[in-house]
């Protein structure tokens, strides 16, 4: 009895364990299968955020009347420049760690002092003028080294020149912009109370062995222009000089190493300019306005005949508080740019118009600063305090806009939805548009279900109305083989078997979908009109194994046909009369392939549940209505469709879940180019062929790489409503007929 | 005859048309792909044709030769456009092989510029080498050891497959070798780890230094023995030409693989050709950049993944269900997490892909990496799990399979009659013993036909695959004899991958077109097999139970 006790105790003990366990268990996978869409949304989430901006510490500096700000690549050693000095600080604790008198950095003559000081990132050099119309370029030379166990910047400043432009008097403003070959610094200058704006080119010889020798002045040009000046860039490229005048006008020069050439003025209201700043890349500016209106332009060509012209792409970004003290300072990282005017400072995005972050100071700004590795932000206000901030904004090229919304990117003639992410250079936009996935998506569904739709409804209709039940053992594992086919085979057939077929002979497989109904009603008439008995006679439920002969006849007399329809209709050949006629492109990869391959992997799963949906309608409905007198057809329209049209609907809805997510067929037919066109003549890009071609290179926690999962999201709410939908109306139609 | 019934007679053909038209199709593509899979692997004449002399062909030895061996491939009309009505001039495609002597491997020729010669040289010779493509040549002689043999010669082929015989033996002879120093390259890593761990501690390192350049002496003389042997195996030559009027080159014995002579096959001889030509490609190692070869390690690789892949996918696809059927009840939450997992099964393949990559490779298998293989990372800076292979591959498929066996088993967990659960409750049995002893033997054959859907639906799978771990081309297969066996951090060849791979992004297409047929037929043919089973299986069982509610 004890013995029996015991035994008794160890399987409770087991049973109450695997009890739990299998609870444990089952409704652990059940939440792991669930996360897989939180892990997507997770991934997705960052793409909403806006730039986070902490302010880090804040500075007095000793020097007044600041000319021009720089700092080092790691944001550790910052320089300000003014009237009398260069000097060099360390944000670690604060101090100053070295400074340069310019009167002697410079050797700069009797009573001549800096008037105006600009600095360049890209280059890391400040271009500094004087009063007696000289300018030098101080090359800063930041170098890392180890000191303790830490890294330390340390600058060691180089000054270069003095350059002239050949007139002496007092610069009060100066731009300047370097390429490797080609140098170009423009100035305003002031002498005896009139302004006059001079370029000058400068050159670096090399000698044999590549060094650098000396930088010269090549050439020096006065620039001649309506109005007068209020602002003045250079381009990086150091190609064109970009000037705004006190009426609100814009004008472009360019400067290809001759005389500078006025290729544009453009009226951008009625105050003045107060600023005009470059975006990364060169191909688009910002101006600022008294008023505090935020322009951005972009320069394009209207079409392949105008000139490369300054157009205003950018409408949406807000206005600036009225005020005096405007800075700026774009990021050479990507298109984002950092304005103030007064005490308000703003970050914006200038692809998406996104304003990523917005700040008050006390004081009015003097400079603001974007640091090279886009990770901090600078401040100098009019009190001679520096504001450090860290900014952390991982995407600052997303935004609602981005994804779903029309941009007008650089180069382009007008705002369009574009998938293109990898540019030509680093400089490119990425354009990240979801719109032509998804409308490629649905183009390719849509031909998907035009085909597979009606053959697998009208297969099921027939499988399970009509078709003799000894064969219907037969036909739905068949129906079933061909839903096993993987897709990589489905899809390597259409692209190398059926693409090129279907180039040849469009014409012929029109007439054979003609021609095939045609003879098969020819046949049905026939058969109608012969008595019972006949030995040609098909008997019910066999009707399909006369289709056999009857089908090969409609195909051969459509194929012949073809030929003739296409010399009739389409002067002798579809695809150049599609090319010219309907002036549409034909891709031999096109909609067409990719909906009648896609066919092969939906229509069994169409088949397979409409099939199973019509034959769970109860018999006595169907008994009744033939003992009424209805024919088995109208019994199979009137009676069973009607019936059973939920389970129609759930089947059509999970073909289309399919055909919306599959990868691999599309990825072989689709060609590929993310486009939106109608033209079923044409190539696509879907969500699914997206992800499998961009993912694998795309760098982890990216905005691209977030951009993909954002794509995969959407493909999986598509298909989860989809299929919920029809899960739900299967199982309403299941409760609705449970005996 | 009641005129009533015949309504819609007519109408009822046009839904047959619909069944027969989707059977049609699947027969269409079955048989073509058996076809041309089968097709490749059947031995073909190989013809002399003779064109006019301005089309004659230049080879790189700079001779141009208007008569050359080739085998037909194609006949194709080549349309003009707009003139539709007019015959159009039919231009035949030649395989020439000698990819290196013609820089191609195929030519067209229009047909009414061509000749074929009606006599069949019995000389051809079609030789599959080690490195290059296939060449299809005529044999000059036969050097062996200073002794020439002349094709004509009777000795000539009794020559050659010694002299393949001793070929082969290097050859084994060298695979041996470069077992052994794989196996070192192992050693030699595990001791690089180590003096890299010791030297970063600050430890002695003067017995790893020993056994490293101990190893590396030893990997020298290996790699001696090797080239020696190398040395040896290329001592015959067999001097051929690649046709009548065309440049002649020496072509080492020791580069031979298999060859036949086309043209002087039976067709018993073809059959025997044919059977032999099939074994090869199911057993040898590519090569060429997957143009020539087999897919040994392909199929291996789909082999190992989805077996893999099926353990998790069983276990907790059993669990799963017997959860939702025998324990949970039927309340909404239940009616939505049933809904939840049907609609798993609609979740798009590539979907999962990205889960993989991102989840289980970028997040597991990094911090995997980063807590048990630190050291290895910051002495080689080469990830073990953070990067796509095999462990992650059968995981993702895993996933995404797992409503397919839950699904089943649910299935047949319900089909088992409720008599036999309460029979086993009323002798006293625990919930968990009647589960063990009754119901789960019961609804095995359910269980089996939810694996081999599931593992049908996981071998034809590549679009997730391209994303978390299947590669073009390995090295070494996931299995071998070296511990532990398994290899789950290595990258793996699928044969679905390897039909995207070569249809899709191979640089010769057009020569790399019969392998894909070949592979996809060799794809189809598993996972047909395989969904088969799983159909026949079901249709029994619920032949068995068809009292179960479905």
């Amino acid at each position: 009895m004890s013995d029996l006790m015991r035994s008794s105790k160890k399987t409770l003990l087991i049973d109450k364990f695997m009890n739990g366990a299998i609870k444990f268990c089952g409704i652990g996978i059940i939440a792991a299968v669930m996360c897989l869409l939180l892990y997507i949304v997770y991934e997705v989430y960052p793409l909403s955020k806006s730039a986070k901006v902490t302010a880090v510490k804040t500075l007095k500096l000793d020097t007044p009347n600041i000319l021009s700000f720089a700092i080092d690549e790691w944001s550790s050693a910052p320089a300000v420049i003014n009237a009398e000095e260069l000097t060099f600080l360390k944000l670690k604790d604060d101090s100053v760690s070295g400074s340069h008198k310019l009167k002697d950095f410079l050797s700069l003559s009797e009573g001549e002092t800096v008037t105006a000081a600009t600095y360049n990132q890209s280059k890391q050099q400040f271009i500094v003028g004087t009063s007696k119309g000289n300018f030098y370029i101080i090359a800063l030379n930041f170098s890392r080294e180890e000191q303790n166990g830490e890294w330390v910047a340390t600058p060691s400043p180089e000054a270069l020149g003095p350059f002239d432009f050949g007139i002496e008097g007092k610069i009060t403003q100066i731009s300047y912009g370097a390429q490797e070959e080609q140098k170009l610094c423009s100035a305003l200058i002031e002498k005896d109370g009139k302004n006059s704006t001079h370029i000058a080119y400068l050159s670096q010889s090399m000698d044999l062995f590549g060094n650098a020798g000396d930088l010269e002045i090549e050439d020096s040009y006065q620039l001649d222009y309506p109005g007068t000046m209020s602002r003045l860039l250079v381009s990086n490229q150091a190609d064109r000089v970009a000037i705004t005048n006190t009426k609100g006008d814009l004008i472009i020069f360019t400067c290809n190493g001759g005389d500078p050439e006025l290729v544009q003025t453009k009226s951008l209201g009625e105050s003045e300019n107060k600023l005009v700043a470059p975006i990364l890349g060169d191909q688009s500016l910002i101006t600022i306005d008294a008023k505090g209106t935020v322009a951005g332009l972009t320069y394009y060509k209207e079409n392949p005949k105008t000139p490369l012209l300054f157009h205003q792409t950018k409408h949406e970004l807000e206005s600036m508080p009225m005020g005096e003290d405007f800075s700026y300072s774009g990021s050479v990282r990507n298109k984002s740019f950092l304005i103030s005017s007064n005490k308000t400072l703003r970050l914006y995005n200038f692809t998406t118009e996104h304003k990523r972050w917005e700040h008050t100071l006390e004081n009015n700004i003097k400079s603001s600063f974007i640091s090279q590795k886009y990770d901090n932000i600078f401040v100098i206000d009019d009190q001679s305090v520096l504001h450090q901030f860290d900014l952390n904004d991982p995407h600052p090229e997303a935004s609602w806009k981005t994804f779903f919304g029309k941009i007008h990117y650089e180069g382009a003639p007008e705002a369009e939805y574009k998938w293109e992410s990898t540019g030509g250079t680093d400089e490119a936009e990425m354009k990240l548009s979801m719109m032509p996935l998804v409308y490629g998506s649905l183009k390719a569904t849509f031909y998907a279900m035009l085909f597979a739709m009606p053959l697998a409804l009208l297969a099921a209709l027939y499988t399970s109305q009509f078709l003799h039940p000894d064969l219907k053992k037969i036909v739905k594992p068949a129906m079933e083989i061909m839903a096993s086919l993987p897709s990589v085979i489905i899809g390597f057939f259409g692209a190398i078997w059926l693409a090129p077929r279907l180039e040849d002979t469009f014409p012929s497989v029109i007439m054979c979908i003609i021609t095939i109904p045609l003879v098969t009603l020819l046949f049905a008439k026939f058969q109608s009109s012969l008595a019972h008995g006949h030995s040609f006679k098909s008997r019910p439920g066999h009707e399909f194994f006369w289709l056999a002969p009857i089908m090969v006849i409609g195909a051969i007399l459509g194929w012949k046909m073809g030929p003739g329809l296409e010399n009739i209709l389409f002067d002798g050949s579809f695809k150049s009369w599609w090319h010219h006629s309907a002036n549409m492109k034909y891709e031999s990869k096109n909609a067409i392939v990719v909906g009648f391959s896609m066919g092969f992997a939906v229509i069994p799963i169409i088949f397979t549940i409409a099939e199973d949906a019509l034959s769970n309608v109860p018999k006595n409905l169907t008994s009744g209505s033939l003992a009424l007198g209805a024919s088995r057809w109208q019994t199979a329209t009137k009676v069973v469709l009607p019936t059973a049209s939920a389970g129609i609907f759930s089947a059509c809805m999970i073909g289309l879940g399919r055909a919306v997510g599959e990868t691999m067929i599309v990825l072989f037919c689709c060609g590929g180019t993310p486009i939106m066109e109608a033209n079923p003549f044409n190539g696509m890009r879907t969500l699914a062929v997206n992800l499998a071609t961009e993912m694998p290179e795309a760098p982890k926690d990216g905005t691209l790489f977030r951009a993909l999962f954002m794509g995969a999201l959407l493909l999986f709410l598509m298909t989860f409503i989809i299929n919920t939908v029809a899960e739900i109306m299967r199982q309403r139609l299941r409760d609705k007929y449970k005996v | 005859m009641n005129k009533q019934t015949t309504v819609g007679e007519s109408r009822v053909w046009i839904t047959a048309l619909g069944l027969a038209l989707g059977l049609a199709m699947t027969i269409i593509i079955l048989g073509l792909i058996t076809f041309y899979g089968m097709r490749v692997f059947w031995p073909k004449n190989v013809v002399t044709v003779s064109v006019p002399q301005e089309l004659a062909i230049q080879d790189t030895g700079g001779k141009s030769s208007n008569r050359y061996l080739g085998i037909e491939m194609k006949r194709v009309e080549k349309k003009v456009p707009g003139k539709s009505e007019e015959k159009a001039p039919v231009s035949v495609q030649f395989y020439t092989a000698n990819r290196h002597a013609y820089g191609g491997s195929f030519v067209f020729v229009l047909e009414e510029q061509l000749t074929i010669e009606n006599e069949l040289n019995k000389n051809v010779m079609l030789i599959e080498r080690e490195t290059d493509s296939r060449a299809m040549v005529l044999p000059v002689k036969l050097i062996i050891d200073d002794k020439e043999y002349l094709p004509e010669s009777p000795e000539f082929n009794s020559a050659l497959e010694k002299a393949l015989d001793y070929v082969n033996d290097k050859r084994d002879q060298g695979r041996d070798i470069q077992d052994e120093l794989h196996d070192l390259d192992i050693e030699l890593k595990d001791y690089q780890l180590d003096l890299f761990v010791k030297k970063r501690d600050g430890l002695d390192t003067s017995l790893e230094e020993k056994e490293i350049a101990r190893i590396q002496k030893l990997a020298d003389e290996y790699s001696a023995a090797k080239n020696k042997l190398l040395e040896e195996q290329n001592k015959d030559t067999l001097v051929v030409k690649i046709s009548e009027s065309g440049m002649s080159y020496d072509l080492s014995v020791g580069n031979i693989i298999r060859y036949n002579f086309p043209n002087r096959l039976s067709t018993g001889g073809k059959f025997a050709l044919f059977c032999d030509n099939i074994w090869e490609y199911v057993s040898s190692w590519p090569r060429e950049a997957n143009t020539e070869g087999g897919i040994f390690p392909a199929i291996i690789g789909t082999l190992v993944m989805t077996l893999i892949m099926c353990i998790p996918v069983t276990f907790f696809g059993v669990i799963a269900a017997i959860y939702l059927h025998e324990y949970a009840k039927d309340n909404l939450l239940t009616r939505a997490v049933r809904i939840a997992i049907n609609n798993l099964a609609g979740v798009p393949s590539i979907v999962f892909g990205a889960f993989g990559l991102g989840f289980l490779i970028y997040t597991v298998g990094v911090g995997i990496d980063d807590f048990f293989f630190s050291d290895w990372k910051a002495a080689t800076n080469e990830p073990v799990f953070g990067t796509g292979g095999l462990i992650w591959a059968s995981l993702t498929l895993a996933l995404m399979t797992l409503p397919v066996v839950i699904v089943s088993t649910e299935e047949a967990l319900a089909s088992v009659p409720n008599g036999l659960r309460e029979g086993a409750m009323g002798c006293g049995a625990t919930k968990w013993q009647s589960i063990w002893t009754i119901i789960l033997p019961s609804s095995m054959p359910g269980i089996i036909t939810g694996m081999i859907l599931a593992m049908a639906r996981g071998a034809g799978e590549v679009a997730p695959l391209m994303l978390v771990g299947v590669i073009k081309v390995v090295h070494a297969l996931p299995i071998d004899m070296t511990a532990p066996f398994i290899h789950l951090d290595q990258k793996f060849m699928h044969l679905g991958f390897h039909i995207y791979d070569l249809g899709f992004q191979s640089p010769d297409s057009e020569a790399a077109k019969p392998m894909v047929y070949a592979t996809t037929l060799f794809l189809i043919l598993t996972v047909t097999s395989l969904n088969l089973a799983g159909i026949i299986i079901r249709q029994r069982l619920r032949k068995k139970y068809a009292t179960g509610a479905f």
